[in-house]
Order: structure tokens, then sequence, then C-alpha cells
């Protein structure tokens, strides 16, 4: 079978000459150049009342009628080649899942960078309800990434150095015997550096977060600028993650859930302070700091003997909070409308040690939530509390916690009063 | 736990004995023969002690017979005012809550053999992929009235990403 392929491999190398390239060349140009002008010809869209309409295809037409009330976020995105053109992409994010965007006829390529932005402004004020020819919203810069600290913060994480490393090892045999083999090894390896050096710094470089009165503005690219809008309230999760040498200089990424939309980097990264500030900009009367955060019991220590001394969870009237990780550090944050469904789940050596560990489900996206290791009549508990957390819905307001980190850890009991009066009489004080 | 969810007892439902039937009754058609084969290979190479080979296969399935009996046990939902509890699992217990107001869809399956024994699947569905509320075996007019009230309750509880 290889000898077959091989040498049909070889007859075909053989034949390849200059004049075929080019013939193949000649005749591949205006039928590529054609098709792009159909594909551009025949693209149209009409912006309506409530809707924006979509008709792509020279021979199979396809209307697709979006609802502007369903757009989650509206993106600009601007490939290298259309940058040079001064073109760029609008694409439709839609909630739910996303079964490749392009595909799914919810882009518009290509517009001019001009027409794009004017467009997006009017989506985005007729899904929001304002009157269409307002205009581009005003906004307000919140926090830029200087190109140093991200160079920085590449540099003091491990993956680009053991990629590096490895692709060292890899290429050392080669440049002793001086065979060729050893390179053809050592792509893997400088794929690895690029992934995870080169194109962090390329797509974080010059990153903005902005205000504006219709979302928060997300836009950054060295190559390849992306611009995109997360309208007010679309954020289902926030983590925050620190590698250990970012300890040091106490920087944290940021990252998002947004339904819908696979872009989730809100911040690559930022000093903890400035990454707290952007998030309590973007969940309102939520107060980081005044989070009881609890640690588990003693005896899941047995389980997880490194990491329990990290493990937390906690909630206030608005979030749930857990924190996880010795040298990953990280902090999920998730507002209580946001879970979609609760699981208690108990393995069985958990059971043993009368443990389990409770999940928050929340829509796709990089970011979990699990409180590990609880006590396993606390993690009912917690279940029960975000259950009815759900039931009392976004208009409804819960007594607000006044404790703070200074008062003295709270008993079970105390953990919140809505639990307290969830487990009214067995567990907590009566009513 | 029942006063920590407020569910009377009575309310927990389990599943469709018709589930349990089904199940027994696909192990059994693997394990005779499977019993059947191991006999015979036996028998051939060691002669008539070799037919105890055939044990080895029945006592697993008198194994898995049980534990099919503990997961079916195991299995219950609980219809409450605002949520739908389902819990199940016997080495590693799980227990979902899904909020009414959240569910996006539910989905009621049937497979061939399982419409022949009267169970159907509900499956609740949220924008969260990682959501796991399945109830496998419930007969079909206890399905398709599980899935209307529940459809219901999520309309006038609808909420919005």
């Amino acid at each position: 079978m290889g000898a077959v392929a091989a040498s049909v491999l070889r007859n075909f190398v053989e034949e390849i000459s200059a004049r075929g390239v080019l013939i193949t060349l000649l005749l591949l140009l205006p039928t590529a150049s054609a098709y792009g002008y159909c594909a551009w010809r025949f693209t149209r869209y009409r912006v309506g009342a409530e809707s924006i309409r979509l008709e792509t295809g020279l021979l199979f037409k396809r209307f697709r009628d979006v609802r502007l009330d369903r757009l989650q976020a509206v993106e600009i995105a601007q490939p290298l080649l259309a940058r040079a053109a001064g073109l760029a992409v609008l694409r439709l994010d839609l909630g739910g899942a996303h079964d490749g965007d392009e595909e799914s006829g919810t882009s518009l390529s290509y517009l001019s960078l001009e027409r794009a932005r004017t467009l997006r402004a009017e989506l985005l004020a007729r899904a929001a309800g304002v009157a269409p020819d307002i205009g581009e919203a005003p906004e307000r810069p919140l926090t830029v990434v200087p190109p140093g600290r991200l160079a920085a913060s590449i540099a003091l994480s491990p993956a680009p150095w053991l990629a590096l490393a490895a692709a060292f090892v890899l290429i050392t045999p080669a440049l002793l015997t001086g065979t060729f083999a050893g390179f053809v090894a050592v792509a893997p390896a400088l794929v690895g550096v690029w992934r995870t050096s080169f194109r962090r710094f390329a797509s974080g470089y010059r990153f903005t977060v902005s205000e504006s009165p219709d979302g928060l503005r997300v836009r950054g690219g060295l190559l390849n600028r992306a611009h995109h809008t997360v309208p007010h309230g679309r954020v289902q999760a926030i983590r925050l993650r620190s590698s250990p040498l970012w300890r040091w200089p106490g920087w944290v990424e940021v990252q998002i859930n947004v339904a819908g939309e696979a872009r989730s980097m809100l911040l690559p990264v930022a000093p903890r302070a400035q990454a707290v500030a952007l998030i309590e900009r973007l969940l309102p009367e939520v107060d980081l700091g005044a989070v009881a955060m609890l640690p588990p019991p003693g005896r899941a220590r047995l389980l997880a003997p490194l990491r329990w001394r990290h493990i937390r969870c906690g909630a206030d009237d608005r979030v749930f909070v857990t924190q996880s990780g010795r040298l990953w550090q990280r902090t999920e944050i998730i507002p209580h409308l946001k879970v979609q469904s609760i699981q208690v789940v108990q393995q069985p050596l958990h059971r043993a040690l009368r443990l389990a560990d409770v999940h928050l489900d929340c829509t796709g996206g990089p970011v979990r939530i699990r409180a590990g290791l609880r006590d396993a009549q606390e993690a009912y508990r917690i279940a029960a509390a975000q259950a009815e957390r759900s039931r009392l819905g976004p208009h409804t307001t819960l007594t607000t916690r006044t404790d703070r980190l200074d008062d003295p850890p709270p008993t079970r009991a105390e953990y919140d009063p809505q639990l307290a009066a969830v487990c009214a009489p067995k567990y907590g004080p009566a009513g | 736990m029942p006063d920590l969810w407020r569910v009377p007892p009575q309310a927990w439902r389990g599943l469709s004995p018709q589930l349990r039937r089904l199940r027994r009754l696909l192990l059994a058609a693997g394990a005779l023969p499977a019993a059947a084969l191991a006999a015979l290979v036996g028998g051939t190479l060691l002669g008539p002690p070799g037919l105890l080979a055939a044990l080895a296969p029945l006592g697993a399935a008198v194994w898995a017979w049980h534990a099919i009996g503990r997961a079916w046990d195991a299995w219950r939902y609980a219809e409450r005012d605002d949520d739908l509890l389902v819990q199940h699992g016997v080495l590693v217990r799980r227990l979902a809550v899904v909020p009414y107001g959240r569910m996006q869809l539910v989905d009621v399956t049937a497979g061939p053999l399982a419409r022949r024994f009267g169970v159907a699947q509900v499956r609740l569905h949220t924008a969260a992929a990682t959501t796991d509320a399945v109830i496998p075996g419930l007969a079909p007019a206890e399905a398709a009235r599980l899935r209307d009230a529940l459809a219901e309750r999520g309309r006038d509880r609808a909420v919005g990403l």
C-alpha cells in the first residue's frame, strides 16, 4: 500500500512542470475571482424594525431572518487581508448553540469598516429599543492592557517555556548528528511555542475594554483585530485565574462565559484590583470582598491534601463564588440568575467521608462552577438555597448580608438567612 | 433530606417497572448465550468439569440483575412548585435541580424496543450543556403528562439568558 502510494506520488511530482502550474493558476484565478465576485454580489441584507434579513448564495439561495431581540452580541472582525483593504466582517451572535458562525449565515462579509461600525451601532440600538439613527454609542475606556505587561505575563507563564524546552530537546540530536529528521519532529513543538506565546501576544495586543451604553466593548489584536460588544447582563459567569509566577506581580486573567459567544477573554492580564473593579462594574451591587468564603470540612484533607487549603465557596444575595487550585489559583463567580441547573454529585469515596460536590451549570464557555468537597449536608443545603434563589427570580431581592470578612466566620446555620429559612426547622433557626 | 426540599415522601415518583423488565430481558438475552458458549468451550477443552465455566457468565448476570434493580430503585424524581428534582445513581449519587424557568426544551424519546415495552425517556435541556436531568423510563402517558406539565410551567416562569 505504502509503496503504491509513494510511486503514485512520485509520478505526480514528476509530472508537475512550470507550465502545468501556470495553466492551473490561469484557470483557477478567474474561477476563484468569479466565485468571490458572485458571493459578494449576491449577498444582501436589509435591516427591518424587528429583524435583519440576510440573503446569500448564487445557486442555493438562503434567506435568514435574524430577530434583533435575540441578538447576544455584534462583533466586528478584521482578518489580516481584510484589514489591509480596510474591510471588516460583521458577525451576529445569537444565543444558544454556536454551530459555526460563518456557515450558519449570521455573518456579513465584507463591509467597509465605516459601514460595519454604523450598521453595528444601528443593530444594537434597534435591539436595545433606541432610535436606530442614534449613531455609535459613546464609549469610555475602562482598562487597557499595555503590551509590555502582556509580554511579561507570557514570559512569566510556564507554558511557552515548556514548549520551548521540548523543541530544544527534540532539535539537539538533529543538530549534533546533522540529520534533518529531527527538524520534522520539532515542528509540533514549534507550533506549541507559537500557540502558547506569539498567538497569545497577538490576540491580546492592545487589549481594551470600554464601557458604552449598549454594553461592554472588547477589542484587541495585533494582526487580526477583533472588536465585539457584550450587551449588559449577558455575562453568564466569570473566572479569575493566575498562573504560579503571576502571583508575585499580582496579575490575573479574566475570562467570561457569554451565551452563544465563542470569545471568552475579557482581560488577558491585569492587576487583581483592576480585574475586581471591572467585575464589580459588570455585576453591579456585588462586593466580592464581602462574600464570606467558607472552607471545606477538615476531613476533606484526606482526599485533597494539597488543594484543601485553597478550596473555598461562598454566596451573597447576588452571586455564588468558588475558589480552588493551589498553583493555578482560580476564582469563579456566577450570578444566581444565570444558574441554569444545580447538581449535587457524590462519588463513592466522598460518600464514605460524608462529602459531596455542588455543580452550578451555566451556558457553554471555559468557566465551570463547582464547589468541591463540601460536607454532604451542607452541599444539599447549598443546592436548596440556590433553587430557592432561582424561584425568587430576577425581580425579588433577597435580604442583604451584612457580615464582612473581619467578622467571625458564620456557623453553618447562619451561612445564609435564606438557607436557614429553607432548612427550617431542622437545620436552622425557625423563620 | 425530605424536609430540606420540602417534598413529602409520596411526591417522589419512581420509574416504570417496565424499564426494569426491559433491561433484565436484554441482560438475559446476552447472558444465556454467553453461558452456553462458555459451557461449550469448557466442555470440549476439559471434559465434564469444564461445564462449570458457564458459572462465570451466570454469576456476572446474577450480579447485574441485582445492579439493574438497585439502579432502578435509586432513580426518582419529584415535581416541586418551581423546579424538578431528579435523583439517581447507586455508586455515584447525583441530584439534579432544574428550575422550570430555565428549561429550554423537553425531549421525550422512545426506541422501537422501548415502545414495545411501553417506556419513554424524558430529558430536560437548559441553556447549559452540562445539565444532566434524564428520566429514562416512564409509561408513555406519564411521560406525556410530565412533558406537558413541564412545558406549561416553563412558559409561565421563563427567564431570558
